[in-house]
This record gives C-alpha cells, sequence and structure tokens, in this order.
C-alpha cells in the first residue's frame, strides 16, 4: 500500500467539511446505544453465556459425572463429584462451576456424552462478592431439556439403571440366556 | 542377542523374546489385548497381527501374530503395512460391535486398554447399525463389580484368575457369541487375588467397587508413590486421592517385590483413612470421653506440661509401633532416649523378629525376594499361614508350584489356600510344628534319611524355608532355622530362608531398637511401681499387644498423662489424657522395612485434614517444647532420615530412596497430578502449605524411572503404559525398582562369608520383665482329658489386620468371632457347630471373655482351639496359651 506523506494545502479544510459531513449524516440514524438495563440488546439463541445442567424428556438428571467437561475446561473451573444411586444411575453429587474464571469457549457443551451441560444466551451474571460467582448444582440444574429435546443417554448405554434392564435399550438383544448350548 | 527388521529398521533383542515383546521393548506402539506381560501369549485377540516376510527377498508375507512369532535372527516383520494395519483396525472393530455405548458411566474410562487400542488402531468411525448383545450382571461380593457387556472375550479374567493365582471360581461359560465370565452362582468372589481383575481387564467388565462409590477419572487422582501398611510384605502402591480423600489403591509396579499384582486386603484396604470414627482432633479421651470440649492448644500445652515434669525426673517412657514409619518412631527413641523406648512389639512376637533379624544382618542366609520365591523348587512351609499372614507370598508359591513345578510342603495349623497345591500338609500344634521342623533337620543331617520332607529338601536346586510370626512359638522359629542351618551344611551354599512379619515396620522399628530398650511387659512393672508417670504412645493400641487387659488398663489409668498419637480411636487412644491425631500412610512420608529386609520409601499423597500431622513432627515439636530443640532439628522429614542413618548403619542409604526435597526435572518439581488434572480453580483455594517431600502439587510430571507418579504416555493411558517405563518387558523400571535391600544378599555372586547361626545375636531386653519369659507350650498336660486346650490364633486376610478391617467392605468379608475345635474335643465341651456362645477362657495368668461361633474342623488336632487373631474379642491373645474353656449358649 502506497502511504501518503504529503498533503495539498486545502487538505486541511477539505478534511474538515468531510468530517462534519459524517457527522450530520448520523443525525438521521439509529443511535447503536441502547438503554441497559431498561432496553436488552438482542441475543443469538447460539450465544455462549450461563451455563445450566439440563434434564432428560423423563425428568431426570442428564448429568452422568463423567468428568469431561472438568476435563477439557481450558481454565479448569469444573469441578463435580459423581455418585450413583441404589439402582446404578450415575448422577453428580455436586457440581460447580466457577464463573469468575469461565470464559465462556463452549468446549465443555462440546465435550458432554449425554447433553447435560448447555450454554444458554444469558449473560447477566454480575455479583458484588467473587465467591457468590461460584454456581452450585441448585444454581446450574434446570428443569427442562434445553436445546436437545429427545436424547436421554441411558435409552442407549448398556448399563442397567432403575426402570431400565439389560437389552432394554435402543438397539439392544435381549440379555443372553448363557445356559443355552444351541449352535 | 538376535536383531530383527521392524519396518525395515534393524532392532537389537533380548533372547528368547517374541516380535511383540521386542516392539514393546523398543517402544513401538503395536496393539495387543490378549498378550500380559506376566501372562504370556495365547494369540487369541488376533489384534497384535503384523506383517511376517520369510527372508529379505519375499515381497508379499503374510499376516502374523506379533505375540506368537519368535523374535529370532534376522526375523523381519513391518507393523507399519497397509495390510497389517487394516487388519487390527477390522479387528477393533468387529470387538466394538457389541460394545456398549457407556464410556461416560464406565470406571474404566479414561484409563481403558480398549479406548486406547481403538485409538491407535484408527477406527474411529462405527458402520454397524445392528443389535448389540447384552449380558446380566453377577453380583460378585462387594469388592468387584460386574458389567459383562463390555467384555471383548480376550480371556485374560480367567487366565489370572485360575491360571494365573489358582483362583476356583470364575469361568467361561456359554457358547459361540455368547462367552461369559463369571461365577457358576452368584456371590463373593473367594480369591483373596480378586481386585487384580481390575487392573487385568483391558475393558470395564471388572471394575473397583469401592472406587465406585467416589469415582473420580485417572487424570484428576493426586498420585504418590506409596507402600501398602497392611501386611510385611511392603507391596509397592499408588495411592490415587482426589479432593482431601483416598479413592483407590492400584499396583505400582516393581519386579522384584510385587510385579503386577495385590492383595484384595491392600487394594482395598484403604477405606479406613477417609472414615468417620478417624481421630482427628487433639482431645482429652480420659476427663471427656468424645467430646471436643478443649482447644486443640489447651491439649497441646497440658500435654507438654506434663512431659516436661517428667522428662526432667526421668518417669519418661514411649511406645513405638510396628504400623509407624521409621521416623516416627526414631523421633520417639529421641524423645526418650533408648533405654526409655519400646517398639511396641509384644515379647513373644518381638523375639522372633529379633532373632530373625538380627541373623539376616549377620548374613546367615539370604531372605529372597517374592520374584525369586517363585523361581525355587522345594519350599517347605513350617507353621505359617502364607494366604492369610501375607497373601502375595502366597501367589508367589502359586507362582512356583504352576510356572516350575515346585513341591510345597506345608506343616502348621492350618493350610490356607497353599493346602490347594501343596504336595503335603501336617497339621499339628505349634509344639508338634517345632518338632516336625526338627525332625526334617535332623532328616538332612543324616543324608534324607527316612523323612520324606528332608529327602526332597536334599534333592532340591533351590530349597527354601518360610516361616512365619503367627504362631509366636520360638521353638518354631529356631527348628526351621535348624533345618536352614542343615540345608547350609549339606549342600554348602547360602540357604534361602523367608520369615513372613505381621506390620508393615516390624522389621525396621526392631532393627532401630538396637540397643534393646524396654519390653512392653516391663514398661507396664515400671507404670506399677511408679517409675513411669508420663508414657507417650506413638500408633498403637497397646491393647493389642498384651494379654492381660484389666491389668493394662488399670496401669494405664495410673499414669499421670498417657499421651497417645494415632489415626484411629483405639482402647490405648480413649484412655489417653492427651490423644493427637497423627496423619495415616497415604496422608505422610516416611520409610518403611518389609519382611525381605527392603527398606522402601512412602510419600505423602494427600493434604491431612487440618491438626493432623505425622507422629515424627508432632514428636519433633514436643521434643522442641520441652526444651531440647537442638536434640531434633529437623526440618523435613529428610532431616530425620538423615539423622536415623547416621545413628543406625543399619539404615545406611535410607536417604537415597527418593528425590531430595527440592529436586527438580526440567526446572520443574515433580507434580503429584498430572497436566490434565482439571478443576483447579473451581474454588477459591487456599495457599498451599509447604510439602513434605520432592513431590509437590504443581510442576511437571513425574520422572519416568524409578519413581513413576502414575504411568502414563500419549496412546497409553491404562496400567499397560508400564512398558514404557522399563527398558525391557517383565524387568526392572527404568533407573531400577526402588527400595534398598539392607540384609546380605547373595546375588550376582556376591557371597558374604556364611556365618554360622549365633543364638547371642539378638541382644535381651535392658530392663527385662517376668511375663517376658517364654511361655513353654507344652506346659500343661496335652492329655485331653480335661477342659483345657492349647489357645492358638489364626490370622484372617479381612479381619485380622487393625486398619484394614475398618473399611466397610473388607469388614463384610472378614469372618464372625470363631472358635475352631477338633469335633470330640467339641464334644466333650458340649457345644455344637455353627451356634454361638459366650465362652469363659481362664488362663494361668489371666482370664478372659469371647462370645464366638464354634466352628468344627476334624484336621485340628485335639488339643488346640484356635480363634482369629487380631479381632476386636480376640486382640488379647499374643502366644499359643493353655486354657481352660467355659461355655454359655447365646440366646439366639
Amino acid at each position: 500500500m502506497k502511504v501518503r506523506t504529503h498533503y495539498p494545502p486545502w487538505a486541511a479544510v477539505t478534511g474538515l467539511l468531510r468530517a462534519m459531513w459524517i457527522i450530520f449524516k448520523y443525525q438521521f440514524r439509529r443511535p447503536v446505544t441502547i438503554q441497559y438495563p431498561e432496553q436488552r440488546a438482542p441475543v443469538a439463541p447460539r450465544n455462549r453465556g450461563r451455563i445450566v445442567l439440563t434434564r432428560d424428556p423423563d425428568g431426570e438428571e442428564r448429568c452422568v459425572g463423567c468428568y469431561l467437561c472438568a476435563v477439557v475446561c481450558p481454565v479448569d473451573c469444573i469441578a463435580l463429584q459423581a455418585t450413583e444411586d441404589e439402582h446404578g444411575r450415575r448422577y453428580p453429587e455436586w457440581f460447580q462451576i466457577n464463573f469468575s474464571r469461565c470464559i465462556y469457549c463452549g468446549f465443555c457443551e462440546e465435550a458432554c456424552p449425554t447433553y447435560a451441560i448447555q450454554l444458554t444466551p444469558d449473560y447477566e451474571m454480575g455479583e458484588h462478592q467473587r465467591s457468590h460467582l461460584i454456581y452450585h448444582k441448585d444454581d446450574l440444574l434446570i428443569d427442562g431439556p434445553g436445546k436437545r429435546h429427545q436424547y436421554n443417554f441411558y435409552r442407549h448405554a448398556g448399563v442397567e439403571i432403575g426402570g431400565k434392564d439389560k437389552g432394554e435399550a435402543i438397539a439392544e438383544e435381549p440379555a443372553v440366556d448363557i445356559r443355552d448350548l444351541l449352535p | 542377542m538376535p536383531t530383527i527388521l521392524i519396518d525395515g529398521n534393524p532392532y537389537e533383542v533380548a533372547e528368547g523374546r517374541n516380535v511383540l515383546q521386542a516392539a514393546l521393548d523398543h517402544k513401538l506402539d503395536l496393539p495387543y489385548f490378549c498378550w500380559h506381560p506376566a501372562m504370556g501369549s495365547v494369540g487369541a485377540c488376533r489384534l497384535c497381527a503384523v506383517k511376517h516376510y520369510r527372508d529379505e527377498n519375499d515381497e508379499h508375507g503374510r499376516l502374523a501374530m506379533g505375540c506368537m512369532t519368535p523374535a529370532t535372527e534376522g526375523t523381519r516383520v513391518a507393523i507399519d503395512e497397509p495390510e497389517a494395519a487394516q487388519f487390527r483396525r477390522s479387528v477393533i472393530e468387529w470387538l466394538m460391535i457389541n460394545h456398549p455405548h457407556d464410556c461416560p458411566v464406565c470406571d474404566e474410562g479414561g484409563e481403558c486398554h480398549l479406548q486406547d487400542m481403538t485409538v491407535m488402531t484408527g477406527h474411529a468411525h462405527r458402520r454397524y447399525r445392528g443389535r448389540k448383545r447384552t449380558y446380566r450382571n453377577q453380583y460378585l461380593g462387594p469388592l468387584i463389580h460386574h458389567e459383562m457387556n463390555r467384555c471383548i472375550q480376550c480371556y485374560r479374567c480367567v487366565r489370572f484368575y485360575v491360571d494365573h493365582s489358582g483362583g476356583h471360581d470364575l469361568g467361561v461359560f456359554a457358547s459361540r457369541d455368547r462367552v461369559y465370565f463369571g461365577r457358576v452362582e452368584e456371590g463373593a468372589l473367594e480369591s483373596p487375588f480378586s481386585g487384580n481383575l481390575v487392573e487385568v481387564c483391558p475393558t470395564g467388565v471388572f471394575t473397583d467397587k469401592t472406587y465406585r462409590r467416589h469415582y473420580a477419572r485417572k487424570w484428576d487422582l493426586q498420585s504418590a508413590p506409596s507402600i501398602c501398611g497392611h501386611c510385611g510384605l511392603g507391596c509397592n502402591t499408588l495411592v490415587g486421592a482426589r479432593y482431601g480423600s483416598v479413592r483407590r489403591v492400584a499396583n505400582r509396579y516393581n519386579s522384584e517385590v510385587n510385579g503386577y499384582w495385590l492383595c484384595d486386603r491392600g487394594r482395598f484396604g484403604y477405606e479406613h483413612v477417609n472414615a468417620d470414627d478417624r481421630l482427628l482432633k487433639p482431645q482429652t479421651p480420659r476427663r471427656d470421653g468424645d467430646e471436643l470440649s478443649v482447644s486443640a492448644g489447651r491439649v497441646w500445652d497440658e500435654a507438654i506440661a506434663a512431659i516436661r515434669v517428667t522428662a526432667a525426673t526421668g518417669k519418661l517412657a514411649a511406645v513405638g509401633s510396628p504400623r509407624a514409619s521409621l521416623e516416627s518412631n526414631f523421633a520417639l527413641l529421641t524423645l526418650v532416649g533408648a533405654e526409655r523406648f519400646c517398639t511396641g512389639i509384644a515379647e513373644p512376637e518381638r523375639r522372633l523378629v529379633g532373632r530373625f533379624a538380627h541373623a539376616a544382618r549377620a548374613g546367615a542366609f539370604h531372605v529372597p525376594t517374592l520374584q525369586e520365591i517363585e523361581g525355587c523348587d522345594v519350599i517347605l512351609v513350617l507353621g505359617a499361614d502364607l494366604t492369610h499372614e501375607a497373601p502375595l507370598l502366597d501367589l508367589a508359591l502359586f507362582r512356583a508350584h504352576a510356572a516350575a513345578g515346585a513341591a510345597i510342603h506345608l506343616v502348621g495349623l492350618r493350610a490356607g489356600r497353599v493346602g490347594e497345591f501343596a504336595a503335603s500338609f501336617e497339621s499339628g500344634d505349634p509344639g508338634s510344628i517345632a518338632t516336625r521342623g526338627r525332625a526334617v533337620a535332623a532328616g538332612l543331617r543324616a543324608d534324607g534319611g527316612e523323612d520324606p520332607v528332608a529327602a526332597v529338601l536334599a534333592a532340591a536346586h533351590c530349597p527354601l524355608v518360610i516361616t512365619g510370626t503367627q504362631h509366636r512359638d520360638a521353638e518354631v522359629l529356631e527348628a526351621s532355622l535348624a533345618i536352614v542351618e542343615a540345608l547350609r551344611a549339606r549342600n554348602g551354599t547360602h540357604p534361602w530362608f523367608a520369615m513372613s512379619v505381621s506390620e508393615a515396620n516390624t522389621l525396621g522399628v526392631e532393627l532401630l531398637d538396637d540397643r534393646r530398650g524396654m519390653s512392653l511387659a516391663s514398661v507396664i512393672d515400671a507404670i506399677e511401681v511408679g517409675d513411669i508417670s508420663v508414657l507417650v504412645v506413638a500408633e498403637n493400641d497397646l491393647f493389642e499387644r498384651c494379654e492381660d487387659h484389666r491389668r493394662l488398663a488399670d496401669a494405664l489409668q495410673r499414669l499421670d498423662a498417657l499421651v497417645v498419637l494415632d489415626h484411629m480411636v483405639t482402647a490405648t487412644s480413649s484412655l489417653a489424657t492427651h490423644a493427637f491425631p497423627a496423619a495415616t500412610i497415604p496422608e505422610s512420608s516416611g520409610t518403611l522395612v518389609n519382611s525381605e529386609g527392603r527398606i522402601q520409601r512412602f510419600c505423602q499423597v494427600l493434604r491431612p485434614a487440618e491438626d493432623v500431622v505425622p507422629s515424627w513432627s508432632a514428636t519433633r515439636d514436643i521434643i522442641a517444647a520441652i526444651g531440647r530443640a537442638e536434640d531434633a532439628d529437623w526440618q523435613h522429614l529428610e532431616d530425620v532420615t538423615a539423622a536415623i542413618e547416621a545413628s543406625h548403619p543399619a539404615f545406611d542409604g535410607a536417604t537415597k530412596l527418593a528425590p531430595a526435597l527440592g529436586f527438580q526435572l526440567e526446572h520443574q518439581p515433580i507434580s503429584r497430578v498430572g497436566h490434565r488434572y482439571s478443576g483447579r480453580n473451581a474454588t477459591i483455594r487456599p495457599d498451599a502449605p509447604d510439602e513434605p517431600d520432592a513431590l509437590t502439587e504443581v510442576g511437571g510430571l513425574g520422572p519416568d524411572g524409578a519413581l513413576p507418579v502414575a504411568p502414563r504416555t500419549p496412546g497409553w493411558n491404562s496400567n499397560e503404559a508400564i512398558n514404557r517405563f522399563r527398558i525391557e518387558v517383565d524387568g526392572p523400571l527404568r533407573g531400577d525398582n526402588p527400595g534398598l535391600r539392607i540384609f546380605a544378599t547373595n546375588g550376582n555372586g556376591a557371597h558374604p562369608a556364611p556365618s554360622p547361626l549365633d543364638p547371642g545375636r539378638s541382644p535381651a531386653a535392658a530392663t527385662p520383665s517376668a511375663l517376658d519369659t517364654p511361655r513353654s507350650t507344652a506346659a500343661a498336660t496335652p492329655s485331653g482329658d480335661d477342659d483345657t486346650v492349647l489357645v492358638c490364633a489364626a490370622a484372617e486376610i479381612f479381619g485380622s489386620e487393625s486398619m484394614s478391617r475398618r473399611g466397610p467392605a473388607l469388614a463384610e468379608l472378614a469372618p464372625d468371632t470363631y472358635l475352631r475345635l477338633h469335633p470330640k474335643r467339641a464334644e466333650r465341651l458340649g457345644v455344637v457347630e455353627g451356634r454361638a456362645y459366650r465362652l469363659r477362657l481362664i488362663g494361668e495368668t489371666f482370664e478372659t471373655s469371647l462370645e464366638a461361633v464354634v466352628k468344627v474342623d476334624d484336621e485340628l488336632p485335639d488339643n488346640v482351639a484356635v480363634i482369629p487373631a487380631g479381632y476386636a474379642e480376640t486382640r488379647w491373645w499374643q502366644q499359643p496359651t493353655w486354657m481352660r474353656l467355659e461355655s454359655v449358649e447365646v440366646e439366639p
């Protein structure tokens, strides 16, 4: 690119006039500034904001405590502890995300094998105290399935949980009869 | 050494290897499933396929299994060859057809050999759209979880369980593609080595049930090399912790000690660390019971005041512990001086241990490693029940039998599992065991003679005598030593002799107490005459070491102050005036000496709770607080170890067992956590306190040499990654196995001059007690006419060890308190098999009572009654004692 180093003497005047013209033009445009919080900016549905934990279509927690979100997190802001109920269903005993560290990269959502962890368009998370930015399971768990309406991990997994026996998952044969000697 | 060509490159390999081993030796990525370094090749999984060329002119080659192709001179193979690679990918794709969509809820995920191999072969896309096969799981007891859907039919589980370790109750069932690995009927697995299935299984069929309750991924575990504290063998373990609690124990490879294996007591015995009933705050139990009524600082001030006064008058003594580290015991010894220090081992046991340790130090015999034991051809076990005392020794015996055809002869009270494969078993009470041993020795001296066992021993190339301490009978040990001596005289070689000891540091504390301080009985005597007014006890329950509980309790009550440092609430800590919480093995660093005389370092895995400190550091603080800071000028554990090294030549080299404090590798300290450790910023973290050794929670990965912190290399996330940390498959770790043997060995021609056994080598206690005189097992009339029986205790693998039995999983497996009798004896007593009785046991010097279920056993000698050792009800038992039994049936 050629850089102009010498300007003609009238350039100061034309430059001034052009700037005034641009300012004048903006008199007739809609202002970009909005009166937040009275007014809200439109947010795309896939905008990455506050993280939630969702439930499957049957209303059960989707999170199985596999730790993949925690390990993929580039800022290490997710911690959880897996446990299981008496029927073998895994769920997080506790789950916490430190939103003062979170960079909303969405890796956790990508890593989640059960669509449990999802990023929502909500970004209004200001707090006066830093410790309030550590969200616990109560704060994270919502009552709906989020973006994925139908998926239920346990309908695909081979493990047996309360209400789903061996062979009852999608694309499974009934349990083998190991005493059967037929060829 | 043959040279083979892999992918056109020449590689030197050791003699007798196959292509798969050769590839792994040279750190090449060749996938495999069914091959295992300890269990060899079967060629079942077809995954290690390589292209095998006949000679250098062969352009086509043929597919061959790497594990079945010997690596002989000139062998030419290709791993990186399209057809072989496609074959391996197809094998994985076929195995994955039925593999469930379980990884997120599978405990193997992240350290799964199947995951690793799937990634390694490049199978990334599932084409199969059909239905998957499913199986029903079995209940396999409180230790192992079964999830059969995940099985890939590699047969490793059965090969380990049945062929390698001699179990019976796991098998292969069903036919064609329905092959099923499990038990005939649901129920707890019977083998004491069942926990190894978790590591042997390349996928998640068998997983750790205790880990499941507080599961964390392998990459999230904070790990450090540790030593198992649940028997005397000192198996190397890798303890994993997360969020301040211990999550699991895994094997840490040491080719000379435990190899790839751990017993179930070692693997699942960690739960006591997380137990709710631990001693976690300084308290004053004698005054307030379990209540926490006084502040920690106040308890400390009171204890220090009491100790300071008595330290000046010389009425202070200390009792150490065979389950505490060398450093903790040494700190106590420094506090009170060698003459006022008691090892905390009861005299009957100490006599055996002292005799063994000093004879071994003097080079009277060679104490073999577990690996060496596997190569013996005749083994005589005299008076030891290895299955229950030192389970991995049982496995070594089975390996010697199964792999090398060793003949194992047992003489003892109970055969245990070893009886299943032993060539002979002779049952007897401790007295007759000793007599039998003497007869074998006499037979050996008389050139084999008529004695069948002596004849076999005489003909052996590599005979080994093993004894144990469970009968607490010096005569049994002397008889064993007589056999060893006879073997030396006969063969003119250095004889091999091993003894199983009951606790992790029994030998260490015995060698530390080289100037023989007080015996436990003399401590009690001294308390009674007022010669001791303040007693410091570290990590020891004296009620497990003393017969006469009433007398002991009275003596402890008489003390002005009883200061107890322990991590468990015990009968002793409940009588303490001041009890301070001590750190467990995973919570501290220290040094232990195992039964083969190997000094080993365990490293702190996790930070203990506030107020909990290692016993050595609490003792150091006591020494400083009573104004003798210059005696214990120790900042770190290393300083204590260095002081031990300086004062006890037996432990020479102890400071070199681990990298020094501040050690750095490539400008970074060694980290206890991997670089994938997650959740570091999920909370606002407190500043990290000082670290006790070279391991830290920041910094780089561990060195890949003698001290692997969780073994893992790129592409190898499972424990199979161990191949990357040693120079050759099945060999020692790179940089040699950790640990240092302090007994003279006869390896590599370095024979120490054989010295005849000297009975005077184990010095007597400085202040003997009348109770210390050995009690003869032949004292009473063994006529069988009266109600007097010789009460013996039998170790139970789950239940006899004081720490592991506090975990719920192992407590479930421990048998109920029993009294085993010969049927005739039971009849005479009027007791019936299977019923519970309240028994009064009346001995010559003390009496006690016991509630137990009677079991009848016609293999037992008529004059013996057997109770389980170390149970809460039977912990008074210290040595075989003639006692009169009186029974009252308990209402069911």
